[in-house]
């Protein structure tokens, strides 16, 4: 069966642009464009990656990754967690979000094909 | 004080009026006794004789002593007693007992007063010149330091002492380096500055611009001014006059960090440009024909291109707001080199330049910040292809040195003039000849230097116009520095935990 992907993305072309190349990869993936939306479905756990902006309307990427991986403890221990951005952190806020998340990708330098060959090494926690 | 002086030459003067009648006793005692041997005559007569001879002996005796040599020593004495503590013993002068050497004594004794006199005058002059340059100095709307030959603050104006921030008895006599801290951010440094001019000139003088100045009060950025002048004799080694410009140049800050988050915000439609492209490339390469193709990549090029001035820009305000850090770790120097070439070789090819890596087959690893050093690469290959002709060979070369590797990239271009080549290195700074034909920000070697330095190593540039340019860094070897480095496999990438970000081998 394929792999689970939920892109929690709120630039449309960028979340169709992804959809677009990981859907030929042969993955299923569902973009949502907002945070609390996204941090709903991503709690179903269901998902093998989830692709997670910061910058989003609501509910910020930082926030959700609290609530996934924050201090209750790893609420999605099945699912990898790729921070993918444009907003440099600084070193301290970055090192802080390196210890939820399982990668953290700028994404003005990550074409569509390098993200799916980057999926492609990860091994998903599930399989 | 005086008092005891006169004392003592009283004393002095009595031991020689003892002395003088001792003589005179003896020159009675003497013709008693010749008088008594040679001539018979009766003891009585023999002795008012003696006492006679040591009389008229001793007056002549007491009047030549007393006029020649007591009283003008008393008179002198006197005079230099006067000028020396006046308020002390304000004595009266009489000459009247000095009757021979009245004159001599007169004059010399107006000699004494007029040397003196003419003394006192001069130095109430060079005090009161003293006060008046003292008064310009503390008037002017600039900081003023003198640094004694062991570069410690000789003295400093009113305005140097507010940047200081102390007290002008807390700070003189303290060393330079200690009272103000400098960063010259990108430019040759004070240190290096005198450290030359020490070795080469008699004077010399040298202007920094932007120059951030952290004392114990605050942060301000200045231009500086600095005079040096070989074995001062006043001991004035270096002379620094300084200016704030804290004003116009943090608006200067204020306007990058505009820049910066204005950058991040084209990276949203720089994402999408390089991602479409890419799957362009991807999906047309069996459909379109040479000439597309070759257009496709110029747009790909272009795109990369202003990904990396995007980039560029913000590392520097990174840089500048000393936030840059690297995670340095053990790297093989020729992989590094090798992919770095690799990928920019595409954009050389299309603009028809050819790289030529040259390296030996083993060097030992080197502890570099990989994408930093991936960074510092692209920007000098880069600007080797800009400055260079069509057709053109660049040569990428790594050897060893001692303890740090060394990695060379020669053009064969146009070269730039020695005028311009010492402000390379700063921000915005771009060749003037250049400015309209090559396009850049300025900040590719600004930035390159900054994340040389973190490094700990040396970037440099030799060039002779008209026959091209090199341009080179050291970085230390992993194994010089191994036990330096606080945990040297932390780093950005941990594969052991997964963790994955956008290295240098994933940017195109």
């Amino acid at each position: 069966m394929a792999h689970k992907i939920l892109c929690i993305e709120d630039d449309r072309f960028i979340g169709e642009m992804y959809q677009r190349s990981l859907v030929k990869a042969g993955y299923d993936i569902e973009v949502v464009p907002n945070g609390p939306e996204g941090l709903k479905k991503a709690q179903t756990g269901i998902y093998d990656y989830v692709l997670l902006d910061l910058m989003l309307p609501e509910k910020t990427g930082v926030e959700i990754l609290q609530e996934l991986r924050g201090k209750e403890g790893n609420k999605l221990p099945n699912s990898k967690i790729l921070v993918l951005t444009n907003f440099d952190q600084d070193e301290d806020s970055r090192t802080a979000m390196e210890r939820l998340a399982d990668g953290y990708l700028i994404k003005a330098d990550l074409t569509p094909r390098m993200l799916v060959e980057i999926i492609g090494q990860m091994s998903p926690a599930t399989s | 004080m005086q008092k005891d002086l006169i004392r003592q030459l009283r004393a002095h003067i009595s031991w020689v009026m003892f002395l003088s009648y001792g003589i005179v006793a003896a020159s009675g005692t003497l013709t008693w006794l010749l008088l008594n041997i040679y001539f018979d005559i009766s003891i009585e007569i023999t002795s008012i004789i003696a006492f006679g001879v040591s009389t008229f002996v001793g007056s002549i005796l007491v009047y030549f002593l007393q006029t020649f040599i007591i009283e003008p020593i008393d008179v002198l004495t006197k005079v230099i007693a006067n000028i020396l503590a006046p308020e002390e013993s304000a004595q009266t002068l009489t000459i009247k007992g000095t009757l021979l050497g009245r004159e001599l004594i007169e004059k010399l004794t107006d000699n004494i007063y007029k040397l003196v006199k003419s003394k006192e005058a001069e130095s109430q002059t060079s005090n009161s010149n003293a006060r008046y340059i003292e008064s310009i100095l503390n008037k002017l709307p600039v900081a003023v330091m003198i640094l004694d030959n062991n570069q410690s603050l000789a003295f400093a104006n009113k305005e140097a002492l507010e940047f200081i921030g102390s007290e002008q008895s807390e700070s003189i006599g303290v060393p330079f380096e200690r009272i103000v801290n400098l960063d010259f951010q990108g430019e040759g440094d004070y240190k290096s500055w005198l450290e030359s001019s020490r070795q080469n000139k008699v004077h010399d003088k040298r202007i920094w611009n932007r120059v951030k100045l952290s004392s114990k009060n605050q942060v301000r950025y200045i231009d500086l001014v600095a005079h040096y002048s070989k074995n001062d004799s006043l001991n004035q080694e270096v002379v620094l006059v300084f200016t704030d410009k804290t004003g116009s140049y943090s608006e200067d800050e204020n306007q990058l960090s505009f820049v910066a988050l204005a950058a991040h915000e084209l990276r949203g439609p720089i994402t999408v440009i390089r991602g479409y492209l890419d799957v362009l490339s991807d999906e047309l390469n069996s459909v379109a024909n040479d000439e597309q193709k070759g257009l496709l990549s110029k747009v790909v090029l272009s795109a990369n291109q202003l990904a990396t001035y995007v980039n560029n820009i913000l590392n520097v305000s990174r840089v500048d707001q000393n936030e840059l850090k690297l995670f340095i770790k053990e790297e093989d120097i020729i992989s590094t080199t090798k992919e770095t070439v690799d990928e920019i070789g595409l954009r050389a090819t299309a603009l028809n330049r050819k790289i030529i890596l040259k390296s030996p087959q083993n060097l030992p690893t080197v502890a570099i910040d990989k994408v930093g050093i991936t960074e510092v690469l692209n920007n000098l290959v880069d600007n080797a292809i800009k400055y260079s002709y069509e057709g053109g060979e660049i040569v990428v070369e790594l050897r060893q040195r001692g303890d740090q590797v060394e990695v060379i990239v020669q053009d064969r271009g146009i070269g730039i003039p020695s005028s311009v080549i010492g402000n390379l290195f700063k921000k915005f700074y771009r060749s003037h000849r250049t400015k309209g034909a090559v396009g850049g920000t300025g900040l590719g070697l600004y930035l390159s230097k900054a994340i040389i330095d973190a490094h700990g190593g040396q970037i440099y540039v030799s060039s002779k116009e008209g026959e091209g340019s090199t341009f080179g860094f050291l970085v230390p070897t992993f194994a010089s520095v191994a036990n330096k480095l606080e945990q040297p496999e932390k780093g950005i990438v941990r594969s052991s935990h997964g963790w994955i970000k956008n290295h240098a081998m994933y940017r195109k």
